[in-house]
């Protein structure tokens, strides 16, 4: 400690506790002091004050040094975009989107607008780094695997993090599906329950086929009821798994099949007649095949879609959800269009729009397109619910016919009501010049600035040096 | 549409708003004048540090104005409605910017228009007609009077600094821990009767007092107060050295004008190239919103010493009150408006830069400045190189030696990072070693990994408050 540090102390603890500081004035203080104890203390209160300026320094002691956030393989966002960046990130109700369209045009957030947690899963990869950065200053441990690394060393999975292993799950099953099936075996049984769902959805959704079976078999002894669930509406879906005859017996007597000649088959849900049956009903939905269903029925799977009923909501969520579970992709997409197409522009109309939600998630990105084209009429809210979160995934829609149509109608100045999350969506699926030219038309037609963000950022990233 | 007289003359609510419009319609008091279409917009410089955001809309005759003035249309949208139709050359085209976007998405379109005929009880000639000369005898009684008032007014914030005196010396008596208790009370108190006393920004200052302590840890109110009341001390001593020295003046009464500052030949002017690294607005106790805008000289100190030492005086400046570029680091606008106003928006995007002369209120360390003229710069220029120096706080000396009472300083700081002490508090510390400076505030992680190669920030004596920083992924702000 200093002499200034001394002094200073001596002084402040005196008037901390109420006294006269020139009582404890050092010595080579005391000339400046008068006659007048006021005066005395003023002119102390002065000095003491000028010595934070003059004399005494804050001393930083013991400290921790925090590792340099790692640069990304592709450059943060313009600087002169970013504050469009962020009023994008606060519409949105999370990130996903917003980072899929920055990766696909090659550039990354700003890390001071948006930071990965060390545990957000599905991630574009350009963010490991930071991910494993905060891992890092979170004190857990750090995944080390590069991607490029085979995940078929039993070290390296207990090194990755759950959604690191589905990541890397789903990349192994689409370069080299045996060291996927192989890796399963070695260590599906040793993870926890809810990892071990996520990476069977992973199975579901890459490159199901009959190889999988004996692994899906092997899950029906299964210590959680929904990785059993699942593994069973897998095997359906390929096809080897024996149902109960009896309960699709019991299920075809909740539908009424009419086929006529020149007309086609009706297939109606028979109304339940009380809450116990329908829960039975749908319990049959939920344990039963898609595939066997319309066997028993004695008509085709396209016959059943087309000529369901659409009155009864809740026996058409359990056709869907079944749909999703054991269909096949053209069932999902069939269905969907199906459902879609009885899209009203009324939104308490729109059930059908919500009914057809969940089927998206077996679709990719071209049967996404698929539907949406042979749909023109769909508006611009139910364009957003159907595409929803993965929008930014389907790259820049080449084929943007439909644009020309309902939502494309509905954004540039009618009176229907939208909302940002909507015209994102839109925004989203466009390239870059329509995207560009959609914002200039809606603008000039009156549509607010806010919704048009998500346009202008689409528009601007595909030139970025353009105004830098 | 574009507009007519006799249309601004039907859309003034008054005669003396069609007045004071009519000393505003000149291109020369505005900046940034453009349109696009039948929408028209520019900055108009007011009574404040920061102009006001003017846009009207010919198609309906909608207008907006940042101003906080409570008639609609004010003086600014009259005066560009004014000078459209006077001299619509004076605006150029250009593409709309965010803010006027902004304005257009928030507006609902009407289809009102302009009354065609105007009340009698206004008019655009008695507007326009000149002033009659000032008669010489009246204005010797007028100075006359203002002398004596100033000086009555002189008198009474003495005897209001006498008063202060015997309170700061009460304080300590006390004992500082139990007026760190008691702060709002017994600050409130003084406070009011130095209002009463006209010592007005003193008065503020006081009233402030609690929330600066306040805001830091109880062990360290001891050292703010002492701090606090010894700065005080200084200022009050200033005082009854020199009542008329500008900045004594101006901190212990009230701030000069505008139009006063940019007329005084001891205001140092700078003209360079600044940016917007920070802005803060907060409501103060005395029901004022405070707005700060703080700016950053970009010119290199080491150019700048060069032209000057070759005598290229197109470069060193050539008027008397024009100082070169560097030589001032910082300027901070400051305005103050009453809260029940309502929000006032941005005027500056954090980060902007602009060509601008700033003309400094006469200080023995200018820092507060308004603008005196500006344009966008065109091309982004990079921060100056901040030196490595053992003794960040060094730059300050002067400023502190020049005007002891000050309480924040703006700081440039060389290359560093944000580090964590093992009390969890966070620091900002040189590479060079040496210097540390705790900070103000909570700060993001991710801050933790950041490399700031320089880095703008306000120490108070015991925090350093970031305001931007340059980073290996480009400027970020920090407020």
């Amino acid at each position: 400690m200093t002499h200034l540090d001394e002094t200073y102390s001596t002084l402040r603890d005196c008037w901390i506790a109420g006294g006269q500081g020139s009582q404890v004035a050092p010595a080579e203080w005391r000339p400046l002091l008068t006659d007048d104890p006021d005066t005395d203390e003023r002119r102390l209160l002065a000095i003491a004050s000028q010595a934070f300026e003059v004399g005494l320094r804050p001393a930083l002691g013991t400290h921790t040094t925090r590792p340099p956030l790692p640069p990304l393989a592709r450059p943060v966002v313009a600087e002169r975009m970013r504050p469009l960046v962020r009023r994008v990130l606060a519409a949105e109700r999370t990130a996903d989107r917003v980072l899929d369209l920055l990766d696909r045009r090659g550039c990354t957030m700003h890390p001071l607008d948006w930071f990965p947690g060390g545990s957000d899963a599905d991630l574009p990869e350009v963010y490991r780094p930071w991910q494993e950065w905060a891992r890092e200053t979170a004190g857990r441990p750090v995944t080390t695997v590069h991607p490029d690394d085979d995940l078929d060393d039993a070290d390296d999975w207990d090194h990755l993090y759950p959604s690191a292993r589905r990541w890397l799950l789903r990349r192994l099953r689409a370069s080299d599906p045996p060291a996927a099936r192989t890796v399963l075996d070695q260590h599906f049984a040793s993870v926890q329950a809810a990892e071990r769902l996520g990476l069977l959805e992973v199975v579901g959704q890459t490159g199901l086929c009959d190889d999988d079976v004996p692994f899906l078999e092997s899950l029906a002894t299964d210590r959680s009821g929904k990785v059993k669930t699942l593994s069973r509406q897998l095997l359906m879906r390929l096809g080897h798994l024996e149902v109960d005859p009896d309960d699709l017996a019991e299920l075809c007597t909740f539908v009424t099949v009419k086929k006529k000649v020149l007309l086609p088959t009706t297939v109606s849900p028979t109304k339940t007649k009380t809450d116990v049956l329908r829960r039975r009903r749908d319990q049959l939905f939920a344990t039963t095949g898609f595939a066997d269903f319309a066997t028993a029925l004695g008509i085709s799977r396209d016959e059943l879609i087309d000529g369901w009923r659409l009155g009864d909501h809740s026996a058409t969520t359990a056709l869907v959800e079944m749909v999703v579970a054991t269909g096949t992709c053209d069932d999902a997409a069939h269905l969907a269009k199906v459902l879609l197409s009885k899209h009203t522009t009324g939104r308490n109309q729109n059930h059908h729009t919500y009914l057809a939600t969940p089927l998206a998630a077996r679709l990719d990105t071209a049967a996404h397109v698929a539907v949406l084209t042979a749909l023109p009429q769909l508006g611009l809210w139910a364009v957003h619910q159907w595409v929803g979160e993965r929008a930014a995934t389907f790259g820049d829609v080449a084929d943007v016919s439909w644009l020309s149509t309902a939502a494309f109608a509905q954004l540039c100045g009618t009176n229907d009501p939208i909302d940002v999350a909507s015209a994102n969506t839109l925004a989203l699926m466009c390239p870059p010049d329509v995207a560009a030219t959609i914002a200039e038309r809606a603008r000039e037609a009156g549509v607010g600035p806010h919704y048009l963000d998500m346009f202008t950022l689409s528009a601007e990233l595909a030139h970025p040096t353009e105004g830098a | 549409m574009p507009f007519d007289l006799p249309a601004v003359e039907a859309l003034a609510p008054d005669q003396s708003s069609l007045t004071a419009a009519s000393k505003l319609n000149r291109p020369a008091k505005w900046s940034a004048l453009a349109h696009e279409d039948d929408l028209w917009w520019g900055e108009a410089q007011g009574s404040g540090a920061n102009p006001y955001r003017v846009v009207v809309d010919g198609t309906d005759v909608g207008y907006k104005c940042t101003c906080p003035s409570r008639k609609f249309p004010c003086k600014h949208s009259l005066a560009l409605m004014w000078i459209q139709a006077t001299s619509p050359t004076s605006f150029a085209e250009g593409t709309r910017p965010q803010w006027v976007s902004d304005w257009m998405g928030r507006r609902r379109t009407t289809t009102t228009s302009a009354p065609k005929t105007a009340p009698a009880s206004k008019s655009i000639d008695d507007a326009t007609v000149a002033e009659e000369p000032p008669d010489p005898q009246a204005e010797a009684k007028r100075a006359a009077a203002a002398a004596k008032r100033a000086q009555a007014t002189r008198a009474s914030i003495t005897d209001g600094l006498d008063e202060l005196d015997r309170w700061i010396v009460d304080q300590v008596r006390l004992g500082l821990a139990a007026f760190a208790d008691n702060a709002l009370d017994r600050c409130r108190k003084i406070a009011a009767r130095l209002v009463d006393a006209k010592a007005t920004n003193l008065a503020s200052r006081l009233d402030e007092m609690p929330s600066r302590l306040l805001a830091v840890p109880t062990e360290e109110r001891p050292d703010v107060a002492v701090r606090e009341l010894g700065k005080i001390v200084l200022l009050t001593t200033a005082w009854r050295t020199d009542p008329h020295a500008p900045q004594v003046a101006r901190d212990v009464g009230a701030a000069e004008q505008r139009e006063q500052v940019l007329t005084n030949p001891e205001a140092v002017q700078v003209a360079g190239r600044w940016e917007v690294v920070g802005e803060q607005i907060t409501t103060r106790r005395d029901g004022l919103v405070s707005h700060t805008t703080w700016l950053l000289n970009l010119a290199d100190a080491e150019a700048t010493g060069d032209a000057e030492a070759t005598g290229d005086t197109e470069k060193a400046g050539d008027t008397e009150k024009t100082r070169d570029a560097a030589t001032l680091r910082f300027a901070v606008l400051a305005d103050f408006y009453p809260a029940s106003a309502g929000r006032r928006e941005q005027v500056f995007t954090d980060g902007a830069q602009l060509d601008a002369t700033m003309a400094f209120y006469p200080s023995p360390a200018p820092l507060r400045a308004v603008i005196a003229a500006r344009t966008d710069a065109p091309v982004r220029q990079e921060w100056p190189t901040p030196a490595p120096d053992p003794d960040p706080l060094a730059q300050c000396a002067d400023a502190w030696a020049a005007v002891p009472w000050q309480l924040e300083h703006p700081v440039l700081l060389p290359a560093g990072r944000v580090v964590e002490a093992d009390d969890t508090r966070l620091w900002w510390k040189a590479d060079a070693g040496g210097a540390g400076l705790p900070l103000a505030g909570t700060h993001d992680l991710v801050l933790h990994g950041l490399e700031l190669t320089s880095t703008v920030g306000l120490w108070d004596g015991f925090r350093l408050t970031l305001l931007a920083a340059q980073t290996p992924f480009g400027r970020v702000s920090l407020v």
